[in-house]
C-alpha cells in the first residue's frame, strides 16, 4: 500500500528532530513540516506541545521510568550525572554498557532506542497513526558497525527494521538545500552544468564533511555523492569543553578556589553547570553576533573596534552570579572565543582534530590527483548548529577564498527535513524523485579488506559497490583441518591506508572440516540501506551463514542476547 | 554574487507576514511564505502565530516577535509593549518620530532577517510593505521613514503601498494558476482584512471606482473582547491585549467546538455567534449594497474573489455566501498572505520593470 505520510529522524548526539511530508490530504504535497517533540521542560515543567527538537539526554528516574530531553539535559544531568547519559551517538556501535541501577544493563543501541521510541510516539501522536517507516540520518563517517547499530536501536525502538533507511547527514541536508533552490530559475544551483558541492555539517556530537556532485539532465537534477570524510572526533562539544576549561579558570580566580579542592560531588555539579554555560553562552554571542548582522566579512570590523556588542542582560546574569566577571563580549569573540578555540583552526595538515582535516579527507578521496582539489569545488555548504558561529563560517570562507559559501535553509532542521524528502524519494508516488530531484545509488564510499595471513589486507568490497552489488572471493584452507575459520574484515578508502580500522571479525564454522588447499568461497551483498551481508559456501554448495564475532571474543549468539534482554528492558520502562 | 530577493511585509494591528516572490522555474511568478520559528509558543497561540511574527515589541527586554509575545500574558503595565502600527506611524507622518523609534523600527527589521527571512551574507534584499489605512501622501513619509533606517542594511525599500495594490498585484500573477481569466471578466475582490474589509472593483484589469469599505475583523473581535471583558474576568488585562485574545479565538474558531475561550471567560459557542452575528451580516450586507449601488454605474461583476485573514473565519464566509448575490464566489489560496504576496510581486517589479514574467 502507498504510503501517505513520511518521516525522517535527525539522531542527533546533542539534539533530535522529526520532519513529515504528510500527503493524507494532498497526495502532491512537497512541504515538509519539522515536528515539535512534547516533553519536560526544565524544573519538570511539561510542555504540551514541545519544542522543535529533543535533546539526546537520557535520565533514568528508577528502574521503570525515564526522562527524554530537555528536564533531563538541563536538571537531571546536573543533579543526578550518573544517571543520566547524553552523546550516546558517539558510542553506537561500540561494546559500552550504562548502569543506572544495578542489575540494570543499556547498551549504546538500548540507550539510542529510548530516545527513537520517545520521538516514534511523538510523531504517532501528532499524526494519528502508527509510524513503522522512516529514513533515520547517521553521520556520514558512520562505519559498517554503527550504520548496524544504529538499525538496532531502531528495531528496538518499535520500527519495521526492513523499512527503515539510513541517510549521510549531509546528503540529507544537501537534499533540502536543494529543494528549495530549484523552484528558482536564478538560484546558486545551475541547471547547465555540473557542480561539486562541499557540504560542512558540524553540529554538536559530529564533524562530517561529503562532496557531492549535481549532475543536470533534461531539466532534472541527479545527485550523486564522491567522497565523504574520515570520522573524527572534533564537533561541537569540544569547543564546549574548552570554553568551559577557560570558564572555569575566570570561575577559580574570582572565587579563590579550586575545583580540585571542592567536593567530588559538588565538583561535579560545577563542572556539568559550566558545560551547560559554555553552551548557552557560545549560543548567546552566537545570537548576538546574528542579531547585529554581523556576518563573516563584518569580523575583521569587528576586530577593529568599529562594531561592537553590547551585553544581553542573561550574559551580565552570568557575569555577576557565576563567574564574578566575564570580559566584554565584543572583545571576547575575537580577543577570547578564537584564542580559546585556536587549536581548531590550526591549518596545519598534519594536524587531526581541526576542522579543517575532514575537508580535507573528503577532498582528497573526490580528487585523489588534483593539486589542490579545492579549486574544483563550485559551493560549500554549511549545516548543523555549529554554524551559526560566525567565525565557523569566517574560517571555512577563509579556506576557500573564491568559492560562494552557502548556509542550508535552516541550520538545526535541514538534516531532518532532507531524512522526510528522501523517505518521500524512495516511498511517494513517483519513486525516486522529489519535484525534479533525484538520487543516484550511493556507493559505501570505504572499501572492505580481508586481513590474510603474511599476505596483508586484500580488497573484498570496493568502495564504489552500491546497493545490489554482490561479489564473493575464493578462499584456501589452511593446514590441520580446522573446524573453525576466523575472519578479520577492514575498512578503509585504500589497504595501504594508516587509517583502515577494524570493521568486525567473522568465523566460519565447518560442519566437516575439509581437507588443506580446498576452495571455499566468501561472498557479500551490498543490501539497500548499505550495510553488507556476508555468508561463505564451499565449492559445490549453496551459501552458509558466517558467525559474526565481537572484537572482545563475543560471537553473533551474545549480540542476539543482548538484544532481546534490551528488548526486555524496554518493554517495562515508561519513557517519558 | 548573491541573488537579489523580493520580499513583502504586511503590517496588521497585531501581525507581521512576509512572503518572498520568485520567478520559478515554470516561468511565473511564485511565492514562498517565510517560515516562522515560533519554537516558545503555546499550543493555543498557533492559530493566530502559526503563519504569521507578533508584530510586537517588549521595551523591557528589548526583544521582538516571538522573544517578545511570552511576556504579554505575564505583564500588562502600560507602555512595556510597543506595535508597529497606525499609531506608531503616525509619529513618522506628524515628523514626530524619536532616534529611539527609529532605532526599534531597524531592529524589527533586523529581527526579521535574523530569526526568519535568514539571508545568505551576500543577498540584497528588496522590500515592499504593506500598511493599511494610510493614504499616499502618509505612506509616502512613511517610506521615507524605511529608507532612512535601511540606509546602511542589505534591505532596500522600493515602496510602501495600500492593500488594494497588493491584493490586485497578488491576483494578477495567481490568475496564471486559477485560470480565473481576469483579463476578460469583471472582479470584485475583497479583501477581508484585520482593520476594514474592502470591496475592490477590477474591470477586465482596469480600477474602477473607489473601494467599498466594510469593517474588518477587528470589529468582530472588539465586540467578543467588549462582552468578555463585562463577564467579570478574574485577571485585569487591557484592551489592545484582551483583543488580541479575542483574535487568537477567532483564528482558532471551528465550527462544532462548543465553546470559545478569551482570557479566563468561557463563551459558549451559541452566545459567541450572537455577539459577532450583527457585525458579521453587516460585512455582507454592504456586499449586497455595493453590488446594488454599482448597478448601471459600471459592468455587472463575474465573479467575486476573497482574500484576507477572515477568509479563514467559517462565520465571514458563510455570511458572504448566504448573501443576495447571484455571482460565483471563490477564495485566492493562503489568502491571508495576499496583500504580502502582493508586495512581493511589487518588489519583484520594481528591479525587472521589462519582465513579461507575470
Amino acid at each position: 500500500m502507498m504510503r501517505s505520510v513520511f518521516v525522517g529522524i535527525d539522531l542527533g548526539t546533542t539534539n533530535c528532530k522529526v520532519a513529515v511530508v504528510n500527503r493524507r490530504e494532498d497526495p502532491n504535497n512537497e512541504t515538509v513540516e519539522n515536528l515539535n517533540i512534547p516533553q519536560f521542560l526544565s524544573g519538570r515543567e511539561w510542555s504540551v506541545r514541545g519544542v522543535p527538537y529533543l535533546p539526546s539526554v537520557v535520565y533514568f528516574d528508577d528502574q521503570a521510568e525515564t526522562y527524554v530531553g530537555q528536564y533531563a539535559k538541563q536538571d537531571m544531568f546536573v543533579r543526578r550525572p550518573e544517571r543520566t547519559v547524553r552523546s550516546i551517538k558517539r558510542l553506537m556501535g561500540r561494546t559500552w554498557t550504562f548502569t543506572p541501577f544495578e542489575g540494570m544493563n543499556w547498551s549504546p543501541q538500548g540507550i539510542s532506542a529510548i530516545i527513537l521510541r520517545k520521538l516514534k510516539d511523538a510523531a504517532e501522536k501528532q499524526l494519528q497513526q502508527p509510524i513503522e517507516a522512516s529514513v533515520i540520518t547517521v553521520p556520514a563517517s558512520f562505519d559498517g558497525r554503527q550504520r548496524e547499530a544504529t538499525l538496532d536501536a531502531a528495531d528496538l525502538a518499535g520500527f519495521d527494521r526492513d523499512q527503515v533507511i539510513l541517510i549521510d547527514e549531509p546528503t540529507a541536508a544537501i537534499l533540502d538545500y536543494v529543494v528549495k533552490q530549484i523552484k528558482r530559475r536564478v538560484s546558486y544551483i545551475s541547471f547547465e552544468r555540473p557542480q561539486v558541492i562541499l557540504v560542512f555539517d558540524m553540529g554538536g556530537g559530529t564533524l562530517d564533511v561529503s562532496i557531492v556532485q549535481t549532475e543536470p539532465q533534461d531539466n532534472e537534477l541527479s545527485l550523486r555523492i564522491l567522497s565523504r570524510s574520515r570520522y573524527t572526533e572534533l564537533a561541537g562539544n569540544d569547543f564546549d569543553i574548552r570554553l568551559a576549561a577557560y570558564l572555569l579558570n575566570i570561575f577559580e580566580q574570582n572565587n579563590e578556589q579550586q575545583l580540585a579542592d571542592m567536593p567530588i560531588r559538588r565538583s561535579r555539579e560545577a563542572m556539568s553547570t559550566l558545560l551547560g554555560l559554555a553552551e548557552d553562552l557560545k549560543v548567546a554571542v552566537s545570537k548576538r553576533l546574528r542579531e547585529s548582522m554581523v556576518y563573516w566579512e563584518d569580523l575583521s570590523r569587528l576586530e577593529k573596534g568599529e562594531v561592537r556588542i553590547s551585553q544581553s542582560a542573561r550574559e551580565i546574569q552570568y557575569g555577576e552570579e557565576v563567574l564574578g566577571q566575564v570580559p566584554d563580549l565584543a572583545m571576547g569573540y575575537n580577543a577570547h572565543f578564537e584564542r580559546i578555540w585556536m587549536p581548531f583552526f590550526n591549518s596545519d595538515p598534519e594536524q587531526v582534530t581541526t576542522i579543517y582535516a575532514p575537508i580535507n579527507s573528503a577532498l582528497s578521496e573526490a580528487f585523489p590527483d588534483a593539486p589542490d582539489p579545492r579549486q574544483h569545488v563550485d559551493l560549500v555548504l554549511l549545516h548543523g548548529g555549529m554554524c551559526e558561529l560566525a567565525v565557523i563560517g569566517a574560517k571555512v570562507q577563509a579556506y576557500f577564498p573564491n568559492v560562494r559559501v552557502d548556509e542550508t535553509p535552516d541550520l538545526m532542521n535541514s538534516v531532518a527535513r532532507g531524512a522526510a524528502i528522501y523517505d518521500v524519494m524512495l516511498n511517494g508516488k513517483h519513486a525516486g524523485t522529489f519535484g525534479d530531484i533525484q538520487m543516484r545509488e550511493q556507493p559505501i564510499f570505504e572499501a572492505v579488506f580481508l586481513e590474510r595471513y603474511r599476505h596483508g589486507l586484500q580488497e573484498l568490497v570496493p568502495k564504489t559497490a552500491a546497493p545490489g552489488d554482490e561479489g564473493e572471493i575464493p578462499l584456501k584452507v589452511p593446514a590441520g583441518r580446522p573446524s573453525r575459520l576466523p575472519l578479520s574484515l577492514y575498512h578503509g578508502f585504500r589497504s595501504d591506508d594508516p587509517f583502515v580500522t577494524l570493521d568486525r571479525e567473522l568465523a566460519i564454522a565447518f560442519d566437516l572440516p575439509p581437507k588443506e588447499g580446498e576452495s571455499i568461497y566468501l561472498g557479500w551483498r551490498v543490501l539497500e540501506d548499505r550495510t553488507i551481508e556476508y555468508w561463505w559456501h564451499p565449492e559445490d554448495g549453496g551459501p552458509r551463514p558466517l558467525r559474526r564475532v565481537a572484537s572482545q571474543g563475543r560471537d553473533l549468539a551474545d549480540d542476539i542476547q543482548d538484544l532481546s534482554s534490551q528488548r526486555e528492558l524496554l518493554g517495562h520502562l515508561t519513557i517519558r | 554574487m548573491g541573488i537579489e530577493r523580493y520580499l513583502g511585509f504586511h503590517f496588521t494591528e497585531t501581525c507581521i507576514y512576509i512572503a518572498e516572490a520568485y520567478v520559478g522555474r515554470d516561468n511565473h511568478l511564485n511565492w514562498d511564505v517565510v517560515e516562522q520559528a515560533n519554537y516558545e509558543l503555546e499550543p493555543e497561540w498557533l492559530p493566530l502565530f502559526k503563519d504569521a511574527i507578533p508584530n510586537l515589541y517588549d521595551n523591557n527586554n528589548q526583544v521582538y516577535g516571538f522573544a517578545a509575545l511570552p511576556s504579554i500574558w505575564r505583564d500588562f503595565r502600560r507602555n512595556r509593549f510597543l506595535r508597529f502600527n497606525l499609531r506608531f506611524f503616525e509619529k513618522a507622518i506628524k515628523r514626530k518620530m524619536t532616534t529611539e523609534d527609529q532605532v526599534k523600527l531597524a531592529g524589527l527589521f533586523r529581527y526579521c532577517q535574523v530569526f526568519h527571512i535568514r539571508p545568505q551574507r551576500d543577498e540584497t534584499l528588496v522590500a515592499t510593505v504593506v500598511t493599511e489605512r494610510l493614504n499616499s501622501q502618509q505612506r509616502r513619509a512613511v517610506q521615507t521613514l524605511f529608507e532612512q533606517i535601511a540606509s546602511d542594511a542589505k534591505l532596500k525599500f522600493v515602496d510602501v503601498i495600500e492593500p488594494e495594490e497588493a491584493c490586485l498585484r497578488y491576483l494578477w500573477h495567481e490568475d496564471v494558476r486559477q485560470k480565473l481569466d481576469v483579463e476578460n471578466k469583471v472582479i470584485l475582490l475583497i479583501h477581508l482584512g484585520y482593520a476594514r474589509t474592502l470591496m475592490i472593483p477590477w474591470d477586465h484589469c482596469q480600477s474602477v471606482n473607489q473601494s467599498a469599505l466594510a469593517p474588518g475583523m477587528l470589529e468582530i473581535d472588539r465586540g467578543v473582547a467588549t462582552y468578555a471583558g463585562r463577564m467579570g474576568m478574574k485577571k485585569t488585562i487591557g484592551m489592545d491585549e484582551l483583543l488580541l485574545y479575542a483574535q487568537r479565538a477567532r483564528r482558532a474558531f471551528e465550527p462544532g467546538q462548543p465553546s470559545v475561550k478569551v482570557v479566563d471567560a468561557e463563551l459558549e459557542t451559541p452566545v459567541y455567534l450572537e455577539i459577532i452575528k450583527e457585525r458579521v451580516s453587516d460585512i455582507a450586507n454592504r456586499l449586497e449594497r455595493f453590488l446594488r449601488d454599482s448597478a448601471g454605474r459600471m459592468n455587472p461583476v463575474n465573479e467575486i474573489v476573497l482574500v484576507g485573514e477572515g477568509t479563514a473565519f467559517q462565520p465571514v464566509v458563510e455570511a458572504m455566501q448566504a448573501a443576495r448575490v447571484d455571482v460565483p464566489m471563490r477564495t485566492l489560496p493562503q489568502p491571508t498572505y495576499a496583500a504580502a504576496r502582493g508586495a512581493a510581486s511589487k518588489s519583484w517589479s520594481a528591479k525587472n520593470p521589462d519582465s513579461e514574467v507575470r
